[in-house]
């Protein structure tokens, strides 16, 4: 069976399990082990020796900080309007952009597309603008 | 959103939709029963890419209101940034952005469960 795949069918599951998975493997682990290993102590040792006693008590003190329930319970509400909006906005236009001929769809459909070539800074700028004359602290 | 669902609308077979116009269907049973299912895979992953950026925000509210007022529109993201540097306070932070992390995993890991599921049903294998 194997031998009807050829040598790239013998050869794609090996560079793949034994080249690219330690690769990527290499690639993550040194940040997320220094995440983790940081997360772990205090403020005091943050450059710590290369063993360190972990105070994991860290973890049980910030997800009880009040801060930080307050912004996980903001972030999530915020999350979930911002993509049941974009549902509700963004899919009945690309239907309709995909299925219906109209003069100027093309247009349309590159004018969608041309927001993401402006600077993020741009956007945030006419948000603030408008926030500063009817912001949340007005 | 639009981008990633007109890629996947451009994408979808043409011979199941003349199928339907030979048997008569309505436009309404075309797009319950063909696009949806269809096109579900793509909306799921455009799902993951929308919440996986809207979860982990920070330059917008950063930029405008910076958490506040109070902290009405704080995000974890800002208040880890408001922790690490200002207070220096890093042992603060990155608890705040794992525990972020991990949320984000299991969000996605259970819509990566779903958009298996409409691929199998997509493609016909349920």
């Amino acid at each position: 069976m194997d031998s009807d795949k050829g040598i790239l069918g013998l050869l794609g599951p090996i560079l793949r399990n034994v080249i690219l998975v330690p690769l990527c493997a290499l690639r993550a682990l040194p940040s997320s082990g220094w995440s983790f290993s940081r997360s772990s102590r205090t403020s005091r040792c943050l450059r710590p020796p290369l063993y360190s006693r972990p105070h994991l008590i860290i973890f049980a003190r910030c997800s009880a900080t009040a801060g930080f329930v307050r912004s996980l319970w903001n972030n999530l509400v915020i999350s979930g309007l911002a993509v049941a909006l974009s549902l509700i906005v963004g899919v009945p236009a690309a239907y309709a952009l995909g299925r219906y001929q109209f003069k100027g769809r093309e247009d349309i459909a590159f004018t969608f597309l041309s927001f993401r070539f402006a600077p993020e800074i741009l956007r945030h700028h006419s948000s603030l603008s408008d926030l500063s004359k009817t912001g949340p602290d007005r | 959103m639009v981008i990633l669902v007109l890629a996947g609308l451009r994408s979808l077979p043409k011979s199941p939709y003349e199928s339907a116009l030979i048997d008569g269907g309505s436009a309404w049973f075309v797009y319950w029963n063909l696009t949806l299912p269809m096109l579900a895979p793509v909306l799921l992953i455009a799902l993951v890419f929308r919440l996986m950026t809207s979860l982990q925000e920070f330059g917008i509210i950063f930029a405008t209101t910076k958490g506040g007022p109070g902290d009405r529109t704080l995000s974890v993201a800002v208040a880890a940034y408001n922790e690490a540097f200002p207070y220096y306070n890093l042992s603060g932070a990155i608890p705040m952005l794992l525990f972020l992390w991990f949320i984000i995993y299991v969000i996605c890991f259970i819509l990566i469960g779903f958009w298996k599921k409409a691929q199998k049903a997509a493609s016909g294998a349920v």
